[in-house]
């Protein structure tokens, strides 16, 4: 047990010093206050909504109800983000191979792996099921079984979640193991247990929104609590158990306990048919050839290569381009939303306007030029001593994100074309407005980078998702929208010219493009070439 | 004989290849002078060896050479050119392999070769018969299809010496390049830098085996915490020509400690 026990610590220190690191601010008190800062600026929003859902189910004299959505809420969370992280620290962490060689039992060393998961998860829990159950225990009287029972939930509400998507984890690469395309296989596959989840979770809230059963469920007070949690049944019992029943509370740690002896007792196995086998030595990939290609070509293929040969950085990179096709499959797929609404005359004067949002998406989901310095790691050496200008390396580094920020644009317009009532005009307007923001986004976001550039990072997941550079990005684009909006309300009759309104935005972003570069290429180049691991 | 005499005239009249002048390296996060002041100056067809304990500054001032790390103060040239003020004329007279092989390491071999093959506009032809070349002499040819993150630590440093070689440098820089391979190879690589050298190349390279420097290097520097405390041939710096270079280093770096 003391093994364990150290190992879970030293993967545990191991992920804040990351996360830490990933700040990148040399002023430990700035840190600490930027670090408090963005923990509120994540909590406030998921605190409120539990307020608002409180309230709800207040009027609906079952106040409780507010815990069992909240847990619903946080383990669909806890699937999506914590299928790539469980990918991330089993399959491409570094320390996998001198973990298997010290004289510990396998499941320890996956379930110590797992401990640095169950962390992130932590936070979710914290951020969804801690305020829903302090704000009931607030409003409705602390008794002996919230003060008991409470902090249990909310330290069990990740396990489920966490032990299930690292069983199905473990279940796929064990069979995917020996492809050629073992890479590619794992990220594609994992997006599409992700999508199963969500579909899944879709159809069982489809098929209880039966107009009957929503009738029984508000006529009969258990039924409301069972329409909720239909969805996930634990939560049921989790809410249960707060509120002291002890069957329930049998139920909800039961079927916990059950889990971790399942992934306990396969562990071993799955350590050696799954873990070690998946990072063993892939198998050869064609011929020898000797072939001249462009400098300019092969620097903007091996920034490629750099994204689509790390699955992480894949991951990333593919979800920002195809969310809202994914948002549209799952919501068709549910039944939640029909192409027919966009035909109604209402909606018609917004199509180009949501015609022209839905291909700008890549641009202002996707942040990867904020790690496009980042994402090299401690390979960043090799560029810095080739023959090539600093801003060459530099413009190589953008066009990559162009690329696949564009290539998510097209793929999108088109769709969009063949699916909305949207004219020529539109889609023109629409593609000018796109590229701006791709041009004025893609160069910001690597001017950030430049300016907090983090190198020594231990997995990918640090390099492109636990950084304070995306968060910057994503802040960037926050207050452009904020800026956007108090416009759009100030501005009044003239803002209902939309083509008008995308067509004086992608001048000025076009503008701010240009001044952009002009300073990265020139007054930025010596913070550039300072950059070293 | 002739060849002999005729490396002899170009290392005392030839060009100075590499030449640092009162460089000096404060790191900002510790203040800590890493490397101070030191001066060089390396002439073309020279073996040059760069020793010093752990810690030293050794790989500081290769960083230095190559432009990875930002200079403090002095400066360095490389082939008569400042590698802050024309860098990529310096860089292309230059290739180096560093201590730790940590390179992108998804792509194969061959890959890896074709890139910096074109990084250094090298033809297709030259690149053909180098690889071949030199990856049969490191017994990696075989392996070259395979994705480098399969490969060995010896692997990868034979990989990336192989890569080094390809644009044929007028300075091969290399860090500790012994490290991680085994003896055929390293017997190889001490061919190959003497080849480099009779064909009028120049090398500079930092190293812990002592051996092989005392019986590769033309001339020698060694570094202690940041400073050159010896710079010259290995029989003038030796009192007592029974020395060892072994003795030397120990004799030389102990007093400075004292």
């Amino acid at each position: 047990m003391k093994k364990f026990k150290s190992l879970v610590l030293i993967q545990i220190k191991d992920l804040f010093y990351n996360v830490q690191g990933s700040l990148n601010i040399k002023n430990k008190k700035l840190a600490s206050i930027l670090q408090l800062f963005l923990l509120g600026a994540i909590l406030a929003p998921a605190v409120y909504f539990s307020w608002v859902t409180y309230q709800a189910f207040a009027q609906l004299n079952q106040p409780e109800l507010v815990i069992t959505t909240m847990y619903v809420n946080s383990s669909i969370i806890m699937f999506f983000l914590g299928i790539p992280i469980i990918i991330s620290v089993f399959f491409f962490s570094k320390d996998i191979q001198f973990l298997s060689a010290l004289p510990i039992e396998e499941e320890k060393i996956v379930f110590g792996k797992l401990s640095t998961v169950y962390v992130y998860l932590l936070a979710i829990s914290a951020a969804f099921v801690l305020p829903s159950i302090v704000i009931y225990a607030v409003r409705s009287g602390f008794s002996l079984s919230i003060i008991f029972f409470g902090p249990i939930a909310f330290l069990l509400a990740p396990l489920l979640p966490l032990l299930i998507s690292s069983f199905l984890v473990l279940l796929f690469n064990k069979l995917i193991r020996k492809s050629k395309y073992k890479n590619i296989l794992t990220m594609v596959g994992n997006l599409v247990m992700i999508a199963v989840i969500i579909i899944i979770q879709m159809g069982i809230t489809q098929q209880a929104a039966d107009p009957e059963i929503i009738t029984n469920a508000y006529l009969n007070n258990e039924s409301l609590i069972n329409f909720i949690g239909v969805r996930f049944p634990p939560s049921i019992w989790l809410t249960k158990m707060v509120l002291g029943s002890l069957t329930n509370t049998i139920y909800f740690i039961g079927i916990n306990l059950l889990f971790v002896l399942i992934l306990y007792f396969t562990a071993k196995y799955f350590f050696k048919k799954a873990l070690l086998t998946f990072v063993e030595g892939e198998r050869s990939r064609g011929d020898i050839y000797y072939e001249k290609k462009n400098r300019g070509m092969q620097l903007f293929k091996r920034h490629i290569m750099i994204i689509v040969k790390e699955p992480t950085f894949l991951l990333n990179a593919l979800l920002s381009m195809v969310v809202p096709l994914i948002i549209y499959v799952v919501m068709t797929f549910s039944g939640q939303f029909s192409l027919d609404l966009l035909k109604s005359e209402q909606i018609r004067p917004f199509i180009g306007l949501i015609y022209s949002g839905i291909i700008i998406f890549p641009a202002i989901v996707s942040n990867i030029s904020s790690t496009a310095i980042t994402r090299e790691g401690q390979a960043f050496w090799q560029t810095k001593v080739l023959p090539i200008s600093s801003k060459m390396n530099m413009q190589y580094r953008i066009l990559t994100t162009l690329v696949i920020n564009l290539t998510g644009t097209i793929l999108l317009g088109i769709i969009g074309y063949i699916l909305l009532p949207v004219t020529l005009q539109m889609v023109l307007i629409g593609a000018i407005f796109a590229v701006s923001t791709n041009l004025f986004l893609a160069v910001i976001d690597f001017t950030i980078n430049v300016y907090r550039p983090l190198l020594n990072w231990s997995h990918p997941t640090a390099a492109v998702k636990n950084n304070m550079n995306v968060t910057m990005a994503l802040a960037i684009r926050l207050v452009l929208g904020l800026i956007l909006f108090g416009i759009y309300k100030m501005a009044g009759a003239w803002m209902t010219n939309y083509s008008l309104v995308l067509i004086v935005l992608s001048i000025i972003f076009l503008g701010l493009y240009f001044i952009n570069r002009f300073i990265l290429y020139n007054k930025l180049v010596n913070r550039f070439n300072k950059i070293a691991a | 004989m002739i060849l002999n005499h005729i490396l002899n005239n170009i290392r005392k009249e030839g060009a100075i290849m590499l030449k640092l002048t009162n460089l000096t390296k404060v790191y900002e996060n510790n203040n800590k002078k890493a490397v101070d002041n030191i001066n060089l100056s390396i002439k073309q067809g020279e073996i040059f060896g760069f020793l010093g304990p752990n810690g030293a500054g050794k790989t500081t001032t290769i960083r230095m050479i190559a432009g990875i790390l930002d200079i403090t103060e002095g400066e360095i040239s490389i082939n008569g050119f400042d590698i802050e003020k024309e860098p990529i004329k310096a860089k292309s007279s230059f290739t180096l392999v560093p201590d730790h092989p940590d390179i992108f390491d998804s792509i194969s071999g061959i890959e890896y070769l074709n890139f910096i093959a074109d990084m250094y506009e090298v033809s297709t032809e030259v690149r053909k018969e180098k690889i071949e070349k030199y990856t049969k002499a490191f017994e990696i040819y075989n392996d070259l299809t395979q994705s480098i993150k399969s490969y060995s630590h010896g692997m990868k440093q034979k990989l990336l010496v192989t890569g080094a070689l390809l644009p044929e440098p007028r300075i091969l820089i290399l860090d500790e390049p012994l490290g991680g391979l085994d003896p055929r190879s390293a017997r190889n690589l001490k061919n190959i830098m003497r080849e480099h050298c009779q064909n009028g190349g120049t090398v500079f390279f930092s190293s812990h085996v002592l051996e092989v420097v005392e019986n590769l290097c033309d001339r020698i520097a060694i570094i202690n915490k940041g400073k050159i405390i010896a710079c010259d041939e290995l029989k003038n710096l030796k009192e007592n020509p029974d020395t060892t270079l072994e003795e030397l280093f120990l004799e030389l770096t102990e007093n400075e400690e004292i």
